[in-house]
């Protein structure tokens, strides 16, 4: 993914231990740019899903 | 013994394509031993050759956060491979190309297999090959697995063989004397290179540091090395190390990947330039916030919204509904009082959270998607460097500036990134003092609703403050040049479905994190009530607020603010919707609670970052200097006349 505000590409898992520095909560779903800490809530797990399926349709064809 | 090929790469490149393409049909499937990952092994002959193939889950780096990536980096460094494949999608080279360098490091045998070169051809990305070679020391070979392009080539370079790279990726003077110096320590042999395992000890990679341990016994002068490294960065190692293997990744791609000739200047480029450009870019902004929050988010979604849902559903119909059936089920005031009060959970925490926090915030969530999508964001962190730049701030200090806008909590701690600590206590300031968060500034760009005018001077007062506090920054701190740097993309058209996806994902995660508290804070209130707490802290907090002229009803306001920011906004918007401000009085509040006491969250943080001291007396600092700035703006108002 891409952050909205430098451009840093990064894989969402990369966001996960700028989170372990957070002093306030480690669960709040919001992914962070490792580069700059731009936040933005992360999607939900079916919309996720459902742009996988559409992305492997386009895919395949 | 049978020769190995591992191939690695994150998840989706096709690695398992080129899996089957090597081994056909002779594939075991098993957990990796203490795991529940599973991991294809299959056999393959190259040219008479037998091999045993290994297909590794997904990774993204030589330090494992998951199961999966652990099981991965197990397979690299203890099945002493013949052939690594690194399998990356050739569209991303940029992002996936760090952990090529980290296995070229670790001096594993390494062939980058480009796949995926049909999208990316596609797309208009060339790439020189023989440079991307040149630049890694390594076999670099082409392919669309699906379709079988470039397998024959891989399969014949893995036939000839070929020479592990020479090449060395050079990290800062500090880091690199460290690598020497913990290269010196480490006596024993190693199944991947002595400098990967300094770097994996500098990032503090536990696993490794075991392994270390049991093979060297006594490490106490590399843990010293490492801790010492540690003390000397303000960002952790493992940032440092990562950033600079993007910079080299970079670097290298601006030298393979071949141009696709200068295209004439866009319409979009040439508004993208003048959105950065601080004569043409302020104007744009100023329309930006008029046209999209304060019409849209003041207008529509605090007039026309809000009224409907706060109205007419709660106040003419689930108020008065839930507190006849409280009162006829429950006899006992005390607890009448905790969910019908005058600060209910139902009748203030619900109420405040669903009819006025939700729609204010959806709305202004809407248009900070257009604004996301369209890019306008790094454009106005480049505006904002600018001015800053102007007025003698560290460009550094924009990017926290401009996430205060979203979050000041969140923001407060990115202020770690800055060099000094002055810097770090003045953007500390800064944010507490005047950047208004995006759920506060949009309830605030609500109040003013109907009152362009009182808008104007609320944003003329704070612009001020922000520019004083500036001027003040110049004097204290020595101007530096930014380190940061921006991609701007380029200016686009929002696509719907971003913008109703990022606006959803937005809301639910606000309104997730945000009712739970409007309940807590309704809970602490009928608490503090109870015991008399409430009455004395709104009693101190109403003489600062009687000498700005303002009713005594706001000190509750204030109160709120401390909880939330937004949730203390929300209380000046039920106290102005319910006639009791002028618009002169309007214009002080809110210029008082923007510049007033951050949130509860970000007090912490300024305490955590700060320590005590200097955490306790920024809140002191700007307790007072909020009123102060609050009891001045009243009094200029009244000496000039001007009623808004």
């Amino acid at each position: 993914m891409k952050c909205n505000l430098c451009g840093y590409e990064f894989d969402e898992k990369e966001s996960i231990p700028v989170c372990q520095s957070c002093p306030l909560v480690k669960n709040c779903k919001l992914i962070r740019c490792p580069n700059c800490g731009y936040e933005w809530p992360a999607e939900p797990d079916w919309l996720k899903k459902i742009k996988e399926r559409r992305n492997r349709k386009n895919v395949k064809r | 013994m049978v020769k190995k090929i591992i191939i690695v790469g994150s998840p989706n490149v096709g690695k398992s394509v080129i899996f089957n393409y090597f081994t056909g049909r002779y594939v075991t499937v098993s957990n990796y031993p203490g795991t529940t990952v599973e991991v294809s092994r299959g056999k393959g002959k190259i040219d008479g050759q037998e091999y045993e193939i290994i297909d590794t889950p997904g990774m993204y780096s030589l330090i494992p956060i998951t199961e999966e990536e652990r099981v991965a980096r197990s397979i690299l460094f203890n099945e002493a491979p013949e052939v690594v494949l690194h399998v990356i999608d050739a569209k991303n080279l940029e992002r996936m190309l760090p952990l090529t360098l980290q296995l070229i490091e670790a001096n594993l045998p390494v062939i980058l297999v480009l796949n995926i070169m049909d999208e990316a051809e596609r797309l208009g990305i060339k790439f020189d090959i023989e440079q991307l070679e040149k630049e890694l020391g390594i076999p670099v070979i082409p392919t669309v697995s699906i379709t079988g392009q470039g397998m024959a080539l891989l399969r014949q370079i893995i036939k000839k063989g070929f020479t592990k790279s020479r090449v060395n990726f050079i990290y800062d003077d500090f880091i690199e004397t460290s690598i020497k110096k913990i290269e010196n320590f480490l006596k024993k042999e190693y199944l991947i290179s002595k400098r990967a395992i300094s770097l994996l000890l500098l990032q503090e990679d536990t696993e490794i540091f075991q392994i270390v341990r049991e093979k060297e016994g006594n490490i106490l002068e590399i843990e010293k090395i490492v801790r010492n490294v540690k003390e000397n960065y303000s960002r952790s190692i493992n940032y440092t190390i990562s950033l600079r293997r993007h910079q080299i990744a970079t670097q290298i791609c601006s030298r393979v990947l071949k141009e696709q000739g200068k295209a004439k200047t866009t319409l979009l480029e040439k508004i993208s330039r003048i959105t950065m450009n601080p004569w043409t870019g302020i104007p744009i902004l100023l329309a930006v916030l008029y046209f999209g929050l304060y019409k849209f988010v003041g207008e529509f979604g605090a007039g026309t919204i809000v009224d409907f849902i706060e109205t007419d559903i709660f106040e003419n119909n689930i108020n008065p509904f839930v507190t006849e059936i409280f009162s006829r089920v429950i006899p006992w005031k005390v607890i009448q009082e905790l969910f019908v009060g005058e600060y209910g959970v139902i009748t203030l925490g619900i109420r405040y959270a669903i009819a006025i926090i939700l729609p204010i915030v959806s709305t202004f969530f809407l248009v900070f998607a257009v604004i996301e999508d369209t890019g306008y964001l790094p454009r106005l962190a480049m505006l904002i460097d600018r001015v800053f730049k102007k007025i003698g701030l560290s460009g550094r200090a924009v990017i926290p500036m401009v996430l205060g806008l979203g979050c000041d909590t969140m923001a407060t701690i990115v202020t770690r990134t800055l060099p000094t600590k002055r810097e770090r206590i003045m953007a500390t300031i800064l944010l507490a003092l005047a950047v208004p968060c995006s759920a506060q500034l949009g309830v605030i760009f609500a109040l003013f609703e109907n009152n362009p005018k009182a808008l104007f001077v609320w944003l003329s007062v704070i612009s001020m403050v922000f520019l004083f506090t500036g001027f003040l920054a110049k004097r204290i701190l020595p101007g530096e040049q930014p380190i940061f740097f921006i991609e701007v993309p380029p200016l686009r058209l929002p696509k719907i479905s971003n913008v109703l996806i990022k606006t959803y994902t937005r809301m639910t995660w606000y309104f997730k994190e945000v009712f739970p508290l409007f309940i807590l804070a309704s809970v602490l209130i009928w608490f503090g009530q109870l015991t008399g707490i409430f009455e004395l802290v709104i009693k101190l907090l109403s003489y600062p607020v009687k000498l700005l002229d303002l009713p005594e009803k706001t000190a509750v306001a204030y109160l709120f603010g401390f909880f939330r920011r937004d949730y203390g906004a929300a209380g000046l918007y039920d106290i102005n919707k319910a006639g009791l401000l002028s618009g002169n009085q309007l214009v002080v509040a809110v210029v008082t609670m923007t510049l007033f006491l951050p949130c509860i969250a970000q007090f912490l943080i300024n305490i955590k970052e700060r320590g005590w001291k200097v955490g306790v007396s920024i809140s002191v600092f700007i307790f007072f200097f909020a009123f102060i700035i609050g009891f001045f703006l009243n009094m200029l108002l009244n000496i000039l006349g001007v009623k808004l």
